[in-house]
């Protein structure tokens, strides 16, 4: 009788829970502009879709919608000349560089899988603060200040892109595969969190920082070193107070009183190192190849994918 | 026997327990034909069919949030996810001038069909840019369709939350000639128009006073109340449900009349007026009872009138002295005088002038009666050093009985009036306030 009760009472929870089942449609109901011809952006969406999305499975989003973005700022979307120049310039100054020095797998496998560019800048009203780009979870990143690109402007595309994205994907490398301990001890102590900002930029270069948020914390230390290195100019380093050397393997100081130096190289070497064991990685050639791109930069070279 | 008893209600309850999880049985009815993103895709596909069958476009009354000022705006929806948007504001172009661009558009689902500026619009996203506060004018750049047919689209802003109205542009109208009446309802209304008080006046008894600002009106009983409103090419709407004017009574849509006096009020069993506080007498005497001056233009006045005014002018000159201007101001005792400032050798200079003066409605009869020490300076320079000549010069502007008369034509924006001087249609001084 008890086996029965059991049987009974079995069948019938089961059957209550076939009753639940529902299948779905694995197809989007909602049109895809990239496939729809009659778009006036068919072509730059196809541009995207072979190569971004079939590149590298990620996805390049320019046309602005509330999902994607930040509620809590007033924001306006990037026009769409500018975002065809931010997607060809990202390309040429991102995915070809990693693409020649890495293979394609490497940013396949590590790159964030959205690129959102928004037109304006995000800042925070109560704070009066400019956020420059956001990651999320080694998902997306977004770029800010879009309708301010300027394609003969190196300075302003590595400050609000590709220091961005350096800078991200480093914290995304450095996430996968065992940080280097050691690198929190070389300047442990200096780091604070609350009141990094209150430093200038001198100041951080003679504690050993290449830039005040390298203050903030070791992580973060570690990744703004590495995004300096491939896309700081001579220039900017220069600006520092230090030049780079002939060669573009190590900093100097301008002149002997320049503090900083040796500790920002012991940083820029253990990066080189790391990044070398752990993916084969030479931060060096990426450097360099940035550097040649970036003096090399023409409008008609980014905008025909002609490097 | 109460054992086995226990055990069947335990296993009847068991059994029935889970058979009723069996609500969710896909046999059940829907209570609609189709499912909800069917009905969504439905409800895109229909508003992108409404928004791109409008062949002369949309006319937007724009409300960037609940507080914001109200813009028109002109937008042309194309298929291919092309939108022309145009207006013309100072907000979009700095000049006010008309301008129109292009962007891309799209339809969104979010509980229902978005309306969608995809790309930046250099003329409707300078409403969302956040600008270096992180505020900017607060509008928006997604808008939840409300509702939607060939006659009327009603918006809602999706961060702010601001309701808007889309009507079709009838066809055959210009787009670029299709503000000018709009900016002639503002001129005779808004334009340089702050600060200025209204009534709204309901079954002819004066109901609410108002003062303007900004593209909204303010209830000045309690000053717990604004009414963002925007100026449409046949008067003015206010936004939402408009001037609240007693509980739960509303006044939204507003028509200029012909007579150039009053606003009226178009809404259904609404009999409700706005006209300015003041007539334009009043007026004159308000500002002058508030410390400003009316002063005399030195370049737009009638041509007997100019013509006056640069002998006035020209006589101080030649003596080596500047005229500043002429400004109608009050003594101590509240009567009407005239200030004049003059400059000589980098000296600044201010005489009054004591007038004679009788009014009559619209008229003023204007005299010159006396000078102090300044003032009698200024008049024999402008004489030649002869005091009789410059007491003459300056009859020839002030002198005479003038009809006072708004600038812009109607009595609701009367910042600046014309002195029509009766003896002389050529003769009028415009004046403004100083």
């Amino acid at each position: 009788m008890k086996v029965a009760y059991k049987i009974v009472a079995s069948v019938a929870i089961l059957l209550s829970l076939v009753s639940c089942e529902e299948k779905l449609d694995s197809e989007s109901i909602f049109k895809d502009t990239a496939d729809d011809k009659t778009s006036y952006t068919y072509e730059f969406d196809q541009y995207l879709y072979n190569t971004y999305t079939l590149g590298y499975n990620i996805s390049f989003q320019y046309k602005l919608n509330d999902a994607s973005a930040d509620m809590d700022y007033n924001l306006v979307p990037v026009s769409f000349e500018k975002a065809q120049m931010v997607a060809h310039a990202v390309k040429y100054l991102w995915l070809d560089v990693y693409d020649k020095q890495m293979g394609k797998e490497f940013l396949k496998t590590y790159t964030p899988r959205i690129i959102n560019i928004i037109g304006s800048p995000a800042v925070n009203a109560a704070q009066h603060t400019e956020t420059l780009g956001v990651a999320e979870g080694g998902i997306k990143i977004t770029l800010y200040k879009m309708n301010d690109f300027d394609l003969n402007n190196i300075a302003w595309m590595n400050k609000y892109i590709f220091h961005v994205m350096h800078h991200e994907f480093s914290h995304i490398l450095h996430q996968t595969k065992t940080f280097p301990k050691e690198y929190e001890q070389i300047t442990a102590g200096l780091y604070d969190s609350q009141a990094w900002q209150n430093r200038t930029d001198a100041e951080a270069y003679k504690l050993g920082f290449v830039t005040p948020y390298s203050m903030s914390e070791a992580h973060e230390d570690f990744v703004e070193v590495i995004s300096s290195y491939i896309t700081d100019t001579r220039e900017v380093w220069q600006a520092r107070g230090f030049t780079m050397a002939e060669d573009h393997t190590h900093i100097e100081a301008v002149n002997l009183s320049q503090e900083g130096t040796e500790i920002i190289n012991t940083k820029i070497n253990m990066c080189k190192d790391w990044l070398r064991e752990k993916y084969n990685y030479e931060l060096d050639s990426i450097r360099a190849e940035v550097q040649r791109r970036q003096d090399a930069l023409t409008y008609d070279i980014v905008m025909n994918d002609s490097y | 026997m109460t054992h086995n008893i226990t055990k069947t209600a335990l296993f009847s309850i068991v059994v029935l327990g889970t058979a009723l999880f069996c609500g969710c049985n896909r046999q059940e009815k829907e209570l609609f034909d189709m499912s909800g993103t069917e009905r969504t895709e439905a409800a895109m596909t229909k508003t992108a069919e409404i928004l791109t069958s409008a062949e002369n476009g949309w006319e937007m009354h724009y409300f960037t949030n609940p507080e914001g000022q109200g813009h028109v705006l002109l937008f042309k929806f194309e298929k291919n996810g092309i939108v022309t948007i145009a207006a013309k504001n100072e907000v979009t172009s700095n000049k006010g001038t008309y301008k129109s661009a292009q962007s891309i558009w799209a339809m969104d689902a979010s509980q229902g069909p978005v309306l969608s500026m995809k790309t930046y619009n250099d003329v409707f996203s300078v409403f969302a840019d956040p600008q270096s506060d992180g505020l900017g004018y607060e509008g928006d750049y997604e808008f939840i369709v409300i509702s939607a047919d060939s006659d009327q689209i009603e918006l809602m802003g999706k961060k702010n939350r601001a309701r808007c109205i889309m009507t079709p542009v009838e066809s055959g109208v210009a787009w670029d000639t299709f503000f000018a009446p709009i900016d002639r309802i503002k001129a005779y209304t808004f334009s340089g128009n702050n600060g200025m008080q209204f009534q709204l006046v309901v079954d002819d008894k004066t109901y609410l006073p108002l003062e303007y600002n900004d593209m909204a009106m303010t209830e000045t009983v309690q000053n717990a109340y604004v009414f963002p409103l925007i100026v449409t090419r046949t008067g003015v709407d206010f936004y939402d449900r408009g001037i609240l004017f007693a509980e739960n009574q509303y006044a939204k849509h507003f028509v200029l009349n012909d007579e150039l006096t009053k606003l009226v009020c178009t809404d259904e069993g609404v009999n409700a007026y706005i006209r300015s506080a003041f007539t334009i007498p009043e007026y004159f005497h308000f500002r002058l009872s508030r410390n400003n001056e009316w002063q005399i233009s030195a370049t737009e006045n009638g041509s007997a009138a100019q013509a006056a005014y640069n002998a006035f002018a020209q006589g101080l000159k030649s003596t080596n002295a500047t005229l500043n201007y002429l400004a109608f101001t009050t003594k101590a005792d509240n009567t009407l005088a005239l200030h004049i400032r003059f400059t000589v050798s980098n000296q600044r200079y201010d005489g009054y002038y004591t007038l004679t003066t009788s009014e009559d409605g619209n008229k003023i009869a204007i005299a010159y009666s006396a000078a102090d020490t300044n003032g009698e300076a200024a008049l024999k320079r402008a004489g030649g050093n002869n005091l009789n000549k410059g007491i003459a010069l300056l009859n020839n502007i002030i002198s005479g009985t003038f009809t006072l008369s708004s600038v812009s034509g109607s009595t609701l924006n009367i910042q600046q009036m014309y002195m029509l001087n009766e003896s002389n249609p050529e003769h009028v001084l415009k004046i403004f306030v100083k």
